[in-house]
């Protein structure tokens, strides 16, 4: 097959090219149904808190039989945090990979635990080189207990830390050098950089290594208080697509992915945000 | 590149935003507190959307009122519980305790009502 | 000697006897006149949409079903595959409550209940009662006043057993007479009624013999055997998947290789369901035999009817039918039928 730019699917019979994993969509519960009819769904990710390998829910085994890839996401490990890992949570992601044949799993640039105290939420690592040392072991630990790779998300923040060393791309770009794990990039959470810290999302992009971006998050969210807030909850907006097309003009990208956690739309509404990612892809194919 | 000190540091100011989001707490020197209030909140929110999905007809039940009620029984006890169904548990509890708290008020005079909570230890 | 109130035990003991097999008797004769005098004339019935015929055929939790069905299969409700209901677009479910002549308010019920709960929300519904109330007034239904001549005439002679049967046990065992016969009749008097409470409160409406003509001519019995049909063998194939899967896992446990993955029955649970292609067609025509009198039925109308007349089991998507019913418990055949007597009196003395 020969190289394709943007590395999604174009064959006549829209199988699923080998290095790439296409377009696809977080699968929930309660589109659980809704899923397999969505026209131009490759691919799934879970979460890997609320599916157990060894009881994986009817409707997700049948979307894993009939083929579609399922990536685990993980939520809280707490990768950024100076309390050792979890053995039970990193196990949990290990037996997801190997239940389904995963080509690799991710979790977050972020801590959600101190103290022993539950923040029940990703919260943002203050980007010294102190933290850099902390997640880049905490990585290795990872990734020597996982059987395939791993992909780092940079999370939303809404708080920044005034010691702050690095921006956020040199941080991600170190990072990769050190422990050679892959991104998973967020394009709204570059977006939410935007609005609530000045960041541009296009100097981030430039400044990131992204022939080691694994796959790509799109999701929607809201303006409140000033601050964006990315709730997944909400309609995929044209500043985010924006910056998605910037991206996949930078460089191919293996898989693109809508995440929706929250107020689910209609079966059509889930079609056209989908849709609408696809023809972000395929305008900067065109070019 | 890793050593105690710089370690405990980050542990420190980790907790410090910890303890400020989910108990309470101060924020850490230097993190502007008006967006560590308003993450606070979006944390809040985040809670009772996981309750509300967990028990609809709770939720539905309090109608407009379910997010105010929920803000109510956050602020008396910010610290989540380990997981979605105690968190939801703990609230309806805290929803019949105070509409039980409103049918007193409504139905003894001032003075002998607060005596009657006190008595109870419904409030100090 | 004399005889309490003049009657001797087991004389007393036929009669009481024969009061419990009025007990029994009285309202199943008072429903079959209900039947015959309160119906409607013959030809003047309306023509009844399918929310009606769902109510006609068994009750308002029926009438409830056809909207439940109706609106998961166009999309404005989703059903996730253990039987949730969320609302998916409040937008078209708003222009639905606009346009449908029975101004069902569905968005009221909120978000992530059971198919069940929804059912018995939508059931209280005042489009739904209305309903009755017409399907009542057109004599399709047994009015109120038949319902409460039943309830009344039951409720009194229970009363009247009651009274009497105590009176002369106490009279008895005051004078050491023998009871055991009669506290025996007592005993079934009182479950009886107990049993009487619990059947009414599984009462679906009654219907007249119009209405029950008209459910005949729907061809009711027909569509609820091939429902029933239909959905038997539904879960003899997944039952066969299940077993095969078993079969395989231990053959692959054997063989000291990793079991298969993934469960085929959820291949035969999901077979509605494509991936990459368009959304199935949501109307597909009905096919049950039934002739429809006086509809200008499009393939959806005929669909509702077969809710109506059979329930969620009658849905055509195999997806959304095993999600629907995944929501409800198994849905067993009708409530029990009229209070089958037990009594008999003995011989006392």
């Amino acid at each position: 097959m020969t190289a394709r730019r943007d590395g999604l699917p174009g064959g006549p019979d829209g199988a699923i090219a080998p290095c790439g994993l296409g377009l696809g969509i977080g699968w929930r519960p309660e589109i659980d149904l809704a899923v397999p009819r969505l026209p131009g769904v490759e691919w799934v990710e879970v979460v890997a808190e609320n599916v157990d390998p060894r009881a994986v829910p009817a409707s997700l085994a049948a979307l894993h039989q009939r083929g579609l890839p399922v990536i685990p996401h993980g939520v809280s490990l707490s990768l950024g945090g100076t309390e050792p890992l979890d053995g039970k949570r990193l196990g949990r992601l290990a037996g997801l990979a190997e239940r389904f044949g995963s080509p690799l799993v991710s979790e977050h640039v972020a801590f959600c635990r101190a103290g022993g105290m539950e923040a029940g939420h990703l919260l943002p690592l203050p980007r010294t080189r102190a933290a850099l040392g902390v997640l880049t072991e905490n990585i290795r630990a990872a990734q020597a207990a996982l059987p395939v790779p791993l992909a780092v998300e940079n999370i939303a923040a809404l708080v920044s830390w005034p010691e702050d060393e690095f921006t956020e791309a040199q941080f991600l770009t170190e990072l990769v050098e050190r422990t050679g794990v892959l991104l998973l990039l967020d394009v709204a959470n570059l977006y939410t950089a935007q609005v609530n810290f000045g960041l541009d999302p296009i100097a981030t992009l430039d400044a990131l290594p992204l022939d080691r971006v694994g796959y790509v998050h799109v999701a929607g969210g809201v303006l409140r208080d000033g601050v964006w807030h990315d709730t997944h909850a909400h309609p995929v907006s044209q500043e985010i697509l924006n910056i998605l097309a910037a991206l996949a003009e930078r460089t191919p990208l293996p898989g693109v992915m809508l995440e929706r956690d929250d107020a689910y739309p209609s079966d059509a509404e889930l079609a056209a945000e989908i849709a609408a990612i696809q023809e972000v892809l395929h305008e900067v194919r065109a070019h | 590149m890793r050593s105690a000190r710089t370690d405990d540091e980050l542990a420190a100011r980790q907790l410090s935003l910890v303890t400020a989001l989910v108990a309470g707490g101060t924020p850490p020197a230097g993190v502007d507190s008006e967006r560590v209030r308003i993450q606070a909140l979006a944390l809040v929110r985040k809670r009772s959307r996981s309750v509300a999905r967990h028990r609809p007809e709770l939720a539905a039940g309090l109608g407009a009122n379910f997010w105010p009620a929920f803000q109510r029984y956050a602020a008396a006890d910010p610290t989540p519980p380990a997981n979605t169904s105690s968190d939801a548990k703990r609230f309806a509890r805290y929803v019949r305790k105070s509409r039980r708290n409103r049918l007193i008020r409504l139905l003894l005079p001032s003075s002998s009502r607060r005596a009657w909570l006190v008595e109870r230890g419904l409030r100090s | 000697m004399n005889q309490p109130w003049g009657l001797s035990g087991p004389q007393f003991l036929w009669i009481y006897g024969a009061g419990m097999a009025a007990f029994v008797a009285a309202p199943l004769l008072l429903v079959l006149l209900a039947r015959t005098f309160g119906t409607s004339v013959r030809g003047t019935e309306p023509i009844l949409d399918a929310y009606q015929v769902g109510y006609l055929a068994r009750g308002p939790q029926r009438a409830a079903e056809v909207v439940i069905g109706e609106l998961t299969a166009s999309g404005a409700l989703r059903v996730d595959s253990t039987g949730k209901i969320t609302q998916a677009s409040p937008a078209e479910l708003a222009a639905w409550s606009a346009t449908c002549p029975h101004g069902i308010a569905v968005h009221a019920v909120p978000d992530g209940l059971s198919t069940q709960k929804v059912q018995r929300r939508l059931a209280k519904d005042p489009g739904i009662v209305a309903i009755g109330a017409r399907l009542r007034a057109e004599r399709l239904l047994m009015t109120r006043s038949w319902v409460i001549a039943v309830l009344v005439t039951s409720a009194t002679l229970w009363l009247a057993l009651m009274i009497a049967g105590a009176l002369r046990l106490a009279e008895g065992s005051h004078n050491h007479r023998p009871t055991g016969y009669l506290g025996g009749l007592y005993f079934w008097t009182v479950l009886l009624g107990l049993y009487s409470v619990l059947w009414l409160r599984r009462l679906q409406p009654i219907r007249t013999r119009a209405g029950a003509e008209y459910l005949k001519r729907l061809g009711q019995r027909e569509v609820a055997k091939q429902v029933k049909e239909q959905l038997a063998v539904q879960r003899k194939a997944e039952q066969a998947a299940q077993r095969a899967e078993r079969k395989a896992r231990r053959a692959a446990r054997r063989g000291g290789t990793v079991p298969a993955a993934d469960a085929t029955i959820a291949s035969t649970a999901f077979a509605g369901a494509t991936v990459l292609g368009p959304e199935p067609a949501r109307s597909a025509p009905a096919e049950s035999s039934a002739s429809l009198p006086g509809l200008t039925a499009a393939g959806g109308e005929a669909a509702l009817l077969g809710i109506a007349l059979a329930g969620l089991a009658a849905v055509e998507d195999p997806t959304l039918r095993t999600a629907l019913l995944a929501g409800m418990p198994s849905s067993s055949g009708g409530g029990g039928c009229g209070g089958g007597g037990c009594g008999g009196g003995g011989c006392g003395g």
